[in-house]
């Protein structure tokens, strides 16, 4: 089966700076893929460019190895970004509706998505910008699991959550083909399936259980 | 394509929501046009041969300037916290995502234009005839080529520091011939007899539309995707 994502040679350059070098990687179907490292290595930018958000200054980069499969791919992931995504002048149902109608999706996702995500009742009526750390990224959890994706890949997800949620979250992660950054490397090893090592501008495969 | 209708269309709902509630970005544009009405007219004397000759220019150039503050903020509330990103991974053709944010800024624009009209009327005592259904046909015209231009150069913008400085400086050159072709009908719309002239500059009005919003919805994916 043709992998989900495949990056053959990818380099990635800000400015001057070479971020990531010649980097080889495949994404397959039921992977759980934790990225590690130390800050400002590149971790979050070969997420973006695994997302499609970043094109690679070089090298190439295949959805499903076809020509259409960028499409059929966008249709499956849902992205949970280092930022919430979010509107902060929608109150969180409104967010939540507004990207449901992006999709073609009804109300009643959005309402059923808010109360797993402990945002239902008045929560869901106050406006973004008044809520807290983890209230913001619950909701960007359920943003990102409104189309109820096959395929995550999540920058951070575990911030600001409260341990409760972690262990639901973790639960829709086993189900499901992930990439996650974190540095709550613990916990993600909890359900990885296989890790890297981010450094040097190198994507180095590391055994589970031995990094 | 009935997909993409829809997406662009909660775009718009999203956005007109997200104006009323940020009331203090129309409103500023709202006053700026009517700061340039009101200097206008305490800068000439009434009635004098400049103000008969140049007010249809000033109408546009209230109009321009106020917009260009409204298009410079287009894609401000999709950086604040990257909600860009989650639109850019719709499963949609980009274009889609275009056409939501000019509708926006053609919605917005002609509600400054309309707001802006009987205030102008006012201050420089024009009188309204038959003629004035010109300005029914001109300012959506008008309001159509500046939000296909100003929206794709919104984008563009958004991620540069000085980004009014950056849309005044790649819109204003592209619109003038726009701008021309209004100032023109609009000057015939103000008239009190004689027959209408100078059709032509309402086909430029419509080719200029038409060829702007084409264009930008070709490259709208790369402006994206940078």
């Amino acid at each position: 089966m043709a992998p989900i994502v495949r990056l053959s040679g990818v380099d990635k350059v800000y400015g001057t700076r070479p971020v990531l070098q010649n980097i080889q990687f495949e994404l397959r179907e039921k992977d759980r893929i934790l990225l590690f490292g130390p800050n400002g290595v590149g971790k979050s930018t070969l997420l973006k460019i695994l997302a499609s958000l970043t094109p690679p200054t070089s090298g190439s980069i295949s959805f499903y190895e076809d020509r259409a499969g960028l499409r059929l791919f966008r249709r499956r992931m849902g992205y949970l970004g280092h930022e919430s995504l979010l509107y902060p002048d929608l109150s969180g149902e409104e967010n939540l509706l507004f990207f449901a109608a992006l999709r073609g999706l009804g109300r009643d996702r959005c309402r059923s998505l808010l109360a797993q995500v402990g945002l239902d009742g008045e929560a869901a009526q106050r406006r973004v910008r008044f809520y807290s750390a983890g209230m913001k990224q619950r909701l960007s959890v359920a943003r990102a699991l409104l189309h109820d994706p096959e395929i995550l890949l999540l920058d951070e997800p575990f911030n600001a959550l409260d341990s409760g949620f972690v262990s639901s979250f973790l639960q829709w992660i086993r189900s499901r083909t992930v990439v996650m950054v974190t540095h709550q490397v613990e916990l993600a090893r909890s359900v990885a399936t296989r890790q890297f090592e981010v450094g040097n501008g190198k994507v180095v495969e590391k055994l589970v259980g031995a990094a | 394509m009935r997909e993409g209708l829809n997406a662009a269309l909660a775009i718009l709902r999203k956005d007109l929501v997200l104006e009323v509630r940020s009331r203090e970005g129309f409103l500023s544009n709202l006053f700026f046009a009517l700061l340039v009405l009101i200097l206008f007219n305490f800068g000439f004397d009434p009635g004098s041969a400049a103000i008969v000759e140049g007010k249809a220019a000033i109408f546009w150039i209230a109009v321009v300037f106020a917009s260009a503050l409204t298009l410079s903020r287009t894609f401000q509330r999709e950086s604040a916290e990257s909600a860009i990103h989650a639109l850019a991974l719709l499963p949609l053709d980009p274009a889609w995502i275009f056409v939501g944010k000019f509708l926006t800024n053609f919605c917005v624009i002609l509600l400054l234009m309309t707001l802006t009209l009987p205030l102008f009327i006012i201050f420089f005592d024009v009188s309204v005839s038959w003629r004035m259904w010109l300005l029914a046909a001109v300012c959506p015209l008008a309001a159509a080529g500046m939000a296909a231009v100003g929206t794709l150069f919104g984008a563009m913008a958004e991620s540069t520091r000085l980004r009014e400085v950056v849309v005044s400086i790649l819109l204003y050159p592209i619109i003038v011939p726009l701008l021309i072709a209004s100032v023109q009908l609009m000057r015939q719309a103000l008239k009190l007899t004689g027959e209408i002239e100078n059709w032509h500059w309402m086909g430029m009005m419509v080719v200029f539309d038409l060829i702007f919003f084409a264009a930008a919805l070709v490259v709208f994916d790369y402006v994206l995707g940078e």
